[in-house]
């Protein structure tokens, strides 16, 4: 482990960009937490102002922060897993790509497009849904609903992203990414921003986001974008908000308790699997999308 | 269905839907501002992050090196502003090569690489010195830090018989130039050292340091380029070269 600090340090503070960007994207991870205490207060004493406050809700959002716990304790020892992982394939490869300004940039973009891609697994394959549904579990959407995560995401992230680094990509540009990426979300969860104007059609906004957390059936599997709206209009998934959406699972989980909410969709995977019929049903259950059954 | 009416939103209080919308766009503003600029920590200041970081580090308050403030901001020109650099471990070993690495004098203890990071990120940045800092006590840790990670030294790249004097420096994140007061002379621990600026001008400045019955001029150049070095500086053109030369060339020193 010292070995890889000492190679770190030198591959990464030896180049002024990426000692750049490496700290940008730490801290501009870190100010993010900054201002979503800010965004989270005003959104909090909205709710007292205009007596929409209750103890549920306030206990909801409680809910959603707990969840960083087990997510931080997971991501220390996962993420550092793939730091090295990333590392070692970089040096590997012959295909590498330049360390330049532009291509931070373009990795930013590329980091968005691998995101749609695995936002969009993560809803569409149940295996991958069960670490995802606890991001959407919430009934209620605020600023802590973009910080409830799951302890397996940054698996789930840290898989997609090898691709960026196994098509040539500095790993600090591809973490950048990711961050940025991650960084950008968090400002989409709320209900205080409407619509945004001609932003609405390139960017991710808080209308399309609310959408994506709606369970209503026409805004299910909707507006996968993390920073950029367009993929949805690329591929087919996009949806305007058209009227407040009904946050939440289809099935409610009705539960605060931080156990349940990381885990509330393993119970119901797990018998599903124990009751395949066949190999196919049971691949079936592992990788087709949540509610899919053999005979649809 | 029609396009979604603001109003059909959950009740929301005019002043406070007017401070989250002033938030949101000064938040996008900010993370702009230090995207571009590279200025992470706005004012609060690596340096005060780095005070309270290095808040148990002994200093013994012996050298008195330029203060922070900008040439513009140097009120009295003649004042004497002894210059010490033992601690930088020069004088006491003149002629310290990349076989001789020198020991820092007072490392913080239990210090682990990760506690450097803004060190190593200022370290990386600026090129043309691995020594970046506002005041001796930064200065110290920069250098203990960069040390204790096997950091290159490129101020040990200078001739044997010559010691690069660092009084300040300064970089720019968006430009990676750095602005810097620099010199040489020949190091002799048992001669005191002082500097005093002599010249202000807009943009520059001119210091004089003595050492024993030597001085040599040190000047200062903001945003210095390889020309600036080379025109402001008495360096050598291969001197400031091997500076600016890329990372894979440099030499390691300390545990590596």
């Amino acid at each position: 482990m010292e070995d890889f600090e000492q190679y770190y340090v030198d591959a990464v503070y030896g180049n002024p960009l990426l000692a750049y960007i490496e700290t940008l994207s730490f801290s501009v991870y870190d100010w993010t937490l900054v201002f979503a205490i800010a965004f989270l207060s005003l959104e909090i004493l909205n709710d007292v102002v205009t007596k929409r406050a209750s103890g549920s809700r306030f206990v909801e959002t409680l809910s959603s922060i707990a969840t960083q716990i087990p997510f931080y304790l997971s991501e220390v020892f996962i993420f550092a897993g793939f730091v090295m992982l990333y590392f070692y394939i970089y040096d590997n490869i012959t295909w590498q790509l330049p360390v330049t300004g532009w291509m931070c940039v373009v990795a930013v973009i590329a980091a968005d497009f691998v995101y749609y891609w695995e936002h969009r697994a993560a809803h569409r394959i149940r295996l991958l849904w069960l670490a995802h549904s606890v991001h959407h579990s919430s009934p209620i959407m605020n600023t802590a609903t973009a910080f409830r995560f799951s302890v397996f995401d940054p698996v789930l992230s840290g898989t997609f992203y090898l691709l960026l680094v196994l098509a040539g990509v500095h790993p600090v540009f591809v973490f950048a990414g990711e961050i940025m990426v991650q960084v950008y979300q968090f400002w989409i969860h709320n209900e205080m921003i409407g619509k945004l104007g001609p932003l609405e059609e390139v960017m991710n906004t808080p209308s399309h986001h609310r959408v994506h957390h709606g369970s209503d059936e026409k805004y299910l599997d909707k507006n996968y974008g993390g920073i950029f709206i367009i993929w949805d209009r690329m591929f087919g998934t996009f949806q305007r908000e058209e009227e407040i959406p009904n946050y939440g699972l289809t099935t409610p989980i009705n539960t605060v308790n931080p156990f349940k909410v990381q885990f509330y969709e393993f119970g119901g995977f797990f018998r599903d699997l124990f009751k395949a019929k066949s190999v196919g049903e049971w691949f079936g259950r592992i990788f087709k999308p949540p509610g899919w059954e053999p005979s649809k | 269905m029609s396009a979604l009416d603001r109003t059909q939103l959950p009740k929301r209080n005019g002043l406070l839907t007017f401070l989250y919308a002033v938030l949101t766009v000064f938040m996008f503003l900010f993370f702009g501002y230090i995207i571009t600029t590279g200025d992470v920590y706005v004012g609060l200041g690596y340096s005060a992050q780095l005070e309270e970081q290095y808040a148990d580090y002994e200093w013994d308050g012996t050298q008195t090196a330029q203060s922070s403030a900008s040439p513009s901001q140097v009120a009295v020109p003649t004042d004497q502003k002894p210059v010490q650099p033992t601690t930088l471990q020069f004088a006491a070993n003149p002629t310290a090569s990349v076989a001789e690495p020198v020991q820092p004098q007072t490392a913080k203890p239990n210090a682990k690489p990760a506690d450097y990071r803004a060190a190593f990120f200022v370290a990386g940045l600026s090129r043309t010195l691995d020594v970046n800092a506002a005041n001796e006590k930064e200065l110290m840790a920069l250098w203990n830090g960069i040390y204790e990670a096997g950091f290159p030294r490129r101020l040990n790249q200078v001739q044997a018989n010559k010691t690069v004097v660092v009084v300040y420096s300064d970089y720019n994140h968006a430009a990676q130039t750095v602005r810097v007061t620099v010199g040489y002379r020949v190091a002799d621990a048992s001669q005191p050292d002082t500097a005093s600026v002599v010249k202000v001008e807009a943009g520059r400045y001119e210091a004089k340091a003595s050492h024993g019955a030597d001085s040599v001029l040190l000047h200062w150049a903001e945003n210095a380029s390889r020309q600036d070095l080379l025109f402001n500086t008495d360096f050598e053109e291969h001197e400031v070269d091997a500076w600016l030369q890329p990372q894979k060339s440099t030499v390691y020193l300390g545990k590596r």
